[in-house]
């Protein structure tokens, strides 16, 4: 069984903040960059299943600068088996079609029998990709999945989709792209001989060129422009404000539930996270 | 030819969601401004009669019911708006991300190479440029992209919500109800929902809301009140190191250092002195709001709003102010 | 005549004869030695032959001084009793075999006689009276007393026995001499050797016959050697081994400073830290066989004292215990596991208390740290919740994830100089530390040392959003990996800014400038802020402070790690203030739970450490503790709000206490 997972390097957000107003919001080359949470979720995932079917080879797939090898050199110290970059000149930003293009490319050139995304990327937050390669691959998706079995034998999927008030079991043949949010797989800590594994057993990449030309380019619809502007609630100049009972019961508005949930659902719970 | 904007409806049995007024509203000061037509699409099993909730909201609402939409299948909706998109050719399409809209319309957009915008806070015109310009929290809330798009090829746009007034002014004279004239194939499904897991608790990490208490609830009796609140916010309900220590709630609800790390829009800090250990877990939060009594606790430094006083009387006043709402 | 004796009176012309019997205890040493020997060299090579002349000071002090034993009354009088008294008899018998073997055959030279003899002969009998007295008191301990820390081996009364045995037989060899020759001809001199003459008479009182009393000087001539050949031969495989081992750990300890760890070769190491016997190096095997189970250790360490599966006598005597299985096996058990707990490597808050009390100086910090440094670099299984924290300091630089750009919030209002090249010269770099730049209630500290400093008129800058975690707490969870980043980035900065002394706030941050980051090339003068207040107390506008009673917690990478007791102390001090000791104090004093990076982990086995040292706090009387450690501040609060006890005492840090005390301009 062969799992790809895609994963992008991505600027720290919760470390320092170097914004700038122009594409791509960020001084890249200031910010620390580390692999998108959700994916580092969906690696884990891939070697859960692995630990099942140790027969399983998972494959690591980057679009990114040369910088992301480092991102996936950490994959592979987590117990990835092998590893692939396709090489971009510099980080990308909200170019979901040209991305979603690029890695079904390449995942068509590897073959694959699952395909995992994490739910989205933490910069441009599109939740694009994953369901657009199932597109474009003409396979099933399953978005937002919290746990996932599969049935070698039987050609099945399981999984556990988190739906407002509560879980959908879906199945589904594969193969097949699942989006993974976080749920049942904590990511795992790498040993010192897995990291300096991951050094030996290097990265293989793919040139741009290979799937991506001009010609395919003016399929994809693209941004006439971008620009950002530092966000209110940015935490640097936070300062309480004094409230009352009724203040705040105007700010929760929003969230106040329709029909609240029941005791027996408040006490059962599902918050174990493993 | 006059500019369509389709808004795709939210439903539940005897009602339309508010969040469909919002997407009305934005559909129609958008559809001022490009002069277009403002189209609801009301599906579901058994939906015409709703559609009278919509007059005088947009200038159609086209119907299509289907048992087949008894349940939520992706590849049902991926054929109902390819479809639809071939038959009406809209100039946008406008969802709100809740309620699977994650799930169905990115593979809609790739499927037609339409722009896609998920996340969407507004829409606007230029018409210097002739360019739809939108906003979208970026970089986990910290920026804020303005992107612009030509309409020259279908947009699906995603919107956050509870961004946009919902608007109930009937501002349009006449409203056209009408049939979708399209019809399903039948379709052999490949996921399938085999069964489902209902009324679960939301967890910590996936909540929007989540209460907390600290010591100063001094107790499980104070913690029933927390529940009461959460409950009422659909929300989660997570404890202090303190408070877990002390035997007042489990283990598995303790936020911070050594429990989890959540980051909920919203984060109500009750009786909470705010140690680091437990800020290390509440980083994400977006919203931050205490209760304490001493209005020197470290919580008022994160926090956004504040309320000093004691908890045991506001929480109750709280509870009894969103009841009325 | 002059007084002196006949040696080898009445057995015989038997010298031949001993130097071949001995062959046999000697033969029983080295086979046993040699065994022992080949466990100790399966470990790691190590160079323990630094420093000779601090190496030999500790070996007189502790071993011919018993410096440390003697630091507990009881214990340290009985075994102080045996030891010098069965020296002293070593010694006697030595100058009989060196006179009798050696000076007079060779240089016909007697040296045993007259006033000389009769001193000697008087040391030898107050000696061996004490030796008596000394087995005694161990018997009654082992027999009558049985304190908890002592469990009990097959061998731990057979050596008492013993060494009564031998002990006693010399007196009644004495006492039949005494009897049958000395007393008929030089009645004088027996006077000079009273325990022999004292059982003499008592022959006398029960009329034994002269060719007795021969028969029976012969028996117990014969019995006390081969009490004594027996007591040689045991030695290798009794508790007794310790003589030779402990000994020789007195003098292989550690090489200063105290509590610094090895750096692990990351690069050019196949694995990491120990999971088999022969990973320890061949000294921390050594020290296994050094331990005689007294249990010291036990009684101070805060993790037994709090009910954690911890004690760090069971986990060397287990250590040394599956340590035997290994020899002639090819497959020695695993040793994290089955031998020793997870939980008990974990449990451990490297406080040193165990090692600051062990007589012979095992290292047991190390061996925690070793199979922390195996779970974490090559297992990856620790306590979850570690989890968080090490991803928080690989990403964020500090423990608890706060955002790089938030480091130096604290000082946004308060115009503390950054540290540049211009500072560098003259002046101190002033590292807060991850605590006191993000702790609400640390920042405090921080807030008040700037106050002192800018007062003081100290040059000194703050690295600002250029500081990340000096990497203590990653190298006490056993990551060693992340240490070594984080160090080497210090570093870097360090020496880019020429960075020449640097105050800490925090004696964690302290203990790795100053001992640690040196294996790393980065060599500073570093300061304990204590250390600086100490010499500018005098010159600051301070109130004196008369009214709290104040007691003062030592924090152990102060105290212990670096011998820093009596600055803090005069700083406390100088204000005026009264101070009361707590029950555990100076070297002696009990950690505040939170060290070894378990101010991250949860503590839910026994007792909370915090409350044992918050209720010793209270029981002084006092109504403020002070402290100088931001995670002592934060255990001992924590400590003190669990235990409703904040309206008796309150927690504080001096440099806050101090600042407090600050005059107004």
């Amino acid at each position: 069984m062969r799992i790809i997972v895609c994963i992008k390097q991505v600027p720290d957000v919760e470390a320092e903040f170097h914004f700038k107003p122009d594409y791509p919001g960020i001084e890249v080359e200031k910010m620390s960059m580390i692999i998108n949470p959700g994916d580092e979720v969906a690696i884990e995932g891939a070697l859960r299943l692995k630990s099942i079917y140790p027969e399983t080879e998972v494959i690591l797939l980057s679009l990114g600068p040369p910088s992301a090898r480092e991102t996936l050199e950490y994959g592979l110290s987590l117990g990835a088996d092998r590893a692939f970059l396709i090489v971009n000149d510099s980080y990308t930003f909200g170019q979901p079609f040209r991305t979603a293009h690029i890695l079904a490319g390449a995942i068509r050139e590897l073959g694959f029998d699952i395909i995992l995304f994490g739910y989205r990327a933490v910069d441009d937050r599109l939740h694009f990709v994953g369901p657009a390669v199932a597109e474009f691959l003409e396979l099933p998706h399953i978005t937002g999945v919290t746990f996932m079995k599969v049935f070698k034998g039987i050609n099945k999927c399981e999984a556990h989709q988190e739906v407002p008030k509560g879980i959908n079991i879906l199945e589904c043949p594969y193969p097949a792209v699942f989006t993974v949010k976080r749920g049942l797989f904590a990511p795992r800590y790498p040993s010192m001989a897995d990291r300096l594994a991951a050094k030996e057993k290097g990265i293989e990449t793919f040139p741009l060129e290979k799937f991506w030309d001009e010609k395919t380019a003016k399929r994809y619809p693209v941004l006439a422009g971008m620009r950002f502007s530092i966000a209110e609630t940015v935490r640097t100049e936070r300062k309480v404000q004094w409230a009352d009972a009724k203040k705040i019961a105007g700010i929760l508005k929003k969230y106040k539930a329709r029909t609240p949930m029941t005791e027996s659902a408040l006490d059962k719970g599902s918050g174990e996270e493993i | 030819m006059k500019k369509s904007i389709w808004v795709v409806a939210h439903h539940q049995v005897t009602d339309i969601k508010p969040v469909t007024f919002e997407l009305l509203n934005m559909a129609d000061a958008l559809a001022r401004q490009i002069d277009a037509t403002v189209n609801t699409l009301l599906m579901g099993p058994s939906v015409a009669a709703l559609s009278s909730q919509l007059i005088g909201l947009c200038d159609n609402v086209y119907i299509f019911e289907d048992p087949m939409l008894e349940e939520y299948h992706y590849e049902t909706y991926q054929q109902i708006f390819i479809k639809m998109a071939e038959r009406y050719r809209p100039d946008i399409l406008i969802v709100s991300s809740i309620l699977r809209g994650t799930d169905c319309f990115p593979r809609l957009a790739a499927h037609f190479g339409a722009h896609y915008v998920a996340g969407c806070l507004d829409l606007s015109y230029q018409p210097e440029e002739e360019l739809i310009a939108y906003h979208q929290a970026v970089y986990e809330g910290r920026a804020i992209l303005e992107g612009a798009f030509r309409l020259d090829r279908m947009a699906v746009i995603m919107t956050r919500p509870h961004v946009f007034a919902p608007s109930m002014e009937r501002k349009r004279k006449e409203t056209k109800v009408s049939l979708l004239e399209i019809s399903l194939s039948p379709i052999e499904f490949l996921t399938r929902r085999v069964s489902s897991i209902k009324n679960v608790a939301i967890s910590l990490g996936e909540a929007l809301v989540v209460v907390a208490g600290g010591r100063g609830m001094q107790g499980a009796g104070g913690f029933k009140l927390l529940w009461e609140l959460a409950r009422r916010l659909h929300g989660a309900v997570g404890a202090t190191k303190a408070a877990v220590d002390a035997g007042w709630c489990e283990h598995r609800y303790q936020v911070g250092q050594t429990g989890s790390l959540i980051s909920p829009e919203i984060y109500i800090a009750c009786g909470i002195s705010g140690s680091i250990h437990h800020l290390a877990g509440i980083q994400g939060a977006k919203t931050v709001i205490a209760i304490n009594e001493d209005p020197n606790a470290p919580i008022f430094k994160r926090a956004d709003y504040g309320i000093v006083g004691n908890v045991f009387e506001i929480i109750p006043e709280l509870i009894t102010e969103i009841d009325s709402l | 005549m002059e007084a002196t004796r006949q040696f080898f009176w009445n057995v015989g012309n038997i010298r031949i004869a001993i130097y071949v019997l001995s062959i046999i205890p000697v033969a029983f040493i080295v086979y046993g030695i040699y065994k022992r020997a080949l466990l100790w060299k399966r470990g790691a090579p190590e160079n323990r032959w630094t420093n000779l002349p601090q190496r030999i000071l500790s070996f007189v002090q502790n071993s011919l001084f018993q410096k440390r034993i003697l630091r507990e009354a009881y214990p340290g009088l009985m075994h102080g009793l045996i030891f010098f008294g069965f020296v002293i008899l070593f010694i006697g018998t030595a100058l009989i075999a060196f006179q009798e073997d050696i000076t007079l055959p060779l240089l016909k030279w007697e040296y045993l006689k007259g006033t000389f003899y009769l001193a000697y002969s008087l040391i030898l009998d107050i000696f061996g009276l004490l030796a008596i007295i000394g087995t005694l008191m161990a018997l009654a301990r082992r027999l009558v007393l049985k304190p908890e820390r002592l469990d009990k081996r097959w061998d731990d009364n057979l050596v008492l026995y013993l060494l009564l045995f031998i002990l006693v037989t010399g007196f009644f060899v004495e006492a039949f001499r005494i009897y049958a020759n000395e007393l008929p001809s030089h009645p004088a001199w027996s006077r000079w050797s009273p325990v022999g003459l004292s059982l003499a008479s008592l022959f006398k009182g029960l009329s034994l016959s002269p060719s007795a009393s021969l028969t029976l000087h012969r028996l117990a001539w014969w019995l006390h050697l081969i009490a004594a050949f027996t007591f040689l031969a045991l030695i290798p495989y009794t508790k007794l081994l310790h003589i030779f081992t402990g000994a020789a750990d007195t003098f292989l300890r550690p090489d200063p400073p105290t509590g610094r760890l090895v750096p692990i070769d990351i690069e050019n190491s196949e694995t990491f830290g120990v999971e088999k016997h022969e990973e320890f190096t061949w000294k921390q095997l050594f020290d296994l066989d050094a331990c005689v189970r007294c249990g010291r250790c036990q009684d101070v360490c805060p993790a037994h004292l709090s009910g954690k599966p911890l004690s760090p006598k069971a986990f060397i005597q287990d250590l040394r215990a599956s340590m035997d299985k290994c020899l002639g096996s090819d497959d020695p058990p695993p040793l994290i596991g089955d031998i020793i707990k997870e939980e008990t490597f974990w449990a451990c808050t490297t406080c040193r208390a165990c090692e600051e009390v062990c007589p012979l100086f095992i290292e047991h910090v190390p061996k925690h740290m070793e199979m922390r440094r195996h779970m974490v670099l090559v297992r990856t299984k620790f306590p979850s919740e570690l989890r968080t924290t090490f991803r928080n300091l690989e990403r964020h630089a500090n423990p608890w994830g706060v955002p790089k750009s938030t480091r130096d919030e604290w000082a946004k209002d308060l115009d503390v100089p950054q540290f540049g090249p211009e500072i560098a010269e003259e002046g101190y770099l002033l590292w807060v530390g991850c605590a006191c730049s993000v702790d609400e209630n640390n920042i405090k500290t921080a807030m008040a040392m700037t106050r002192l400093l800018k007062a003081a008129g100290i040059p000194f800058g703050i690295l600002g959003k250029r500081e990340f975690c000096c990497g203590e707490p990653a190298r006490r969870l056993g990551n060693e990996y992340v240490f070594q980043l984080e160090a080497e980035q210090n570093i870097e900065i360090f020496n880019d800014l020429g960075v020449k002394r640097i105050i800490t706030l925090c004696p964690h941050g302290y203990h790795v400038f100053k001992n640690e980051y040196p294996d790393f090339g980065g060599s500073y003068e570093v300061f304990h802020y204590t250390e600086i207040l100490t010499k500018v107390l005098d010159d600051l506008n301070l109130n004196t402070q008369a009214e709290q009673t104040i007691t003062y917690h030592d924090p152990c990478y102060l105290g212990r790690y670096n011998g820093i007791y009596d600055t803090p102390r005069n700083v406390i001090r100088k204000t005026g203030a009264s101070l009361t000791e707590m029950d555990h104090h100076g070297s002696g004093s009990l950690c505040c739970g939170g060290g070894g990076g378990h101010i991250w982990m949860e503590e839910q086995m026994g007792q909370r450490i915090s409350h044992l040292r918050i209720d010793e706090a209270v029981q002084t009387g006092c109504d403020t503790v002070l402290t100088a450690c931001p995670h002592c501040l934060t255990m001992l609060t924590d400590g003190a709000k669990e235990k409703e006890m904040t309206d008796k005492i309150e927690v504080k840090d001096i440099a806050r206490w101090a600042e407090a005390l600050l005059k107004e301009d």
